[in-house]
């Protein structure tokens, strides 16, 4: 059980009990000390103005608030406690346009079901580990999608090479 | 994705979360804790398949009837969490019957009765899975079941083609 997660709080999202009783005992599993529950968007739009989530699992197919409308609400609703908060989607969804969906909506990750350890856990370290700044257009505010964040690190890097080969020239 | 091509404005985004919990690294005993719970899992909701099965059944059975929207979007609703469990529980066959069947439980209500004989294909396809707890992929059983659907897949599609070629 990993200690240093026993503060993380995780709002897990989803309509199955049984989903949501199972996520809770995986994160429970690697110490996750705090995790709440919702069984739809609406719901939990609720519980996250109470519950400053640091990660949501949220499913996608719920009613009456789907996931994709409650990823749209945390970014863009200006009663958003917080539009940044890292959003992993859990879904059966495993088509390439669901997954585009999802991205333009403002999710961090994907996870298909059915759930592996690797997988969760990958996506968990993702989010914690590799924070991404945010991109806004006049359609879109969410993550700045990955290959962007590649492109802009990699620019960063060009940009240190540069200084260093300039300040060794002076030298 | 829309908007993307214009002039994106870049938020620096908080970092609390990599401040207070940065670098976690999940080591062999976390994964196999994570194992054992979805070992658990599967070992407490054996029964789950066989009577989501049934109940994605007798939904079918109504909705067939008259393919009204409320009926056959709760079709969709069962099919899909099914295909969610099924393959955390060992049951990889349900995840993919269930996702195929999802395509075509969400066909336009016009073309849904002509779709009914491959729909039935599948919601049978999953009662043999249930009934004989098939796992993995099913050794010979498994090849079977894929073929017969297969089979009505390919009728299905070559039928709605024809019909697509004939209205051209």
């Amino acid at each position: 059980m990993n200690l240093a997660l026993k503060d993380l709080r995780v709002l897990v999202v989803d309509n199955s009990p049984h989903m949501r009783d199972l996520l809770r005992s995986l994160l429970a599993a690697v110490g996750v000390g705090i995790v709440e529950t919702a069984d739809d968007g609406g719901e939990a739009l609720g519980k996250f103005k109470t519950f400053p989530a640091d990660i949501i699992l949220s499913d996608w197919e719920m009613e009456p608030m789907t996931g994709i409308e409650f990823v749209q609400a945390v970014r863009h609703s200006v009663r958003s406690p917080n539009p940044f908060v890292p959003i992993i989607m859990v879904t059966s969804h495993a088509e390439a346009d669901r997954v585009f969906e999802a991205r333009d909506a403002g999710i961090h990750e994907y996870l298909v079901k059915p759930i592996t350890a690797q997988a969760l856990l990958a996506r968990l370290s993702e989010v914690i580990n590799n924070p991404r700044d945010f991109m806004r257009t006049s359609s879109y505010f969410g993550p700045v999608p990955r290959r962007r964040a590649d492109l802009a690190q990699a620019r960063a890097a060009d940009l240190l090479a540069m200084r260093a080969r300039a300040a060794r020239a002076e030298a | 994705m829309a908007g993307r091509t214009e002039n994106p404005q870049i938020v620096t985004a908080p970092r609390e979360l990599a401040q207070k919990f940065a670098p976690v690294t999940f080591k062999p005993e976390d994964i196999a804790a994570v194992e054992q719970v979805l070992e658990r899992f599967r070992e407490q909701n054996q029964s789950m398949i066989v009577d989501e099965v049934r109940r994605l059944a007798e939904a079918w059975h109504e909705a067939s009837k008259e393919y009204g929207a409320d009926l056959v979007k709760n079709c969709v609703a069962i099919a899909h969490d099914l295909g969610g469990y099924g393959g955390t529980l060992g049951f990889p066959m349900v995840t993919s019957l269930c996702r195929s069947l999802c395509r075509y439980l969400r066909l336009e209500r016009e073309i849904l009765p002509s779709a009914c004989s491959v729909i039935e294909a599948h919601v049978s396809a999953l009662q043999v899975v249930a009934a004989k707890q098939i796992k993995g992929d099913g050794g010979a059983v498994g090849r079977a079941l894929s073929a017969e659907l297969s089979h009505a897949i390919e009728k299905f599609e070559g039928d709605r083609a024809r019909a697509a070629k004939a209205r051209a």
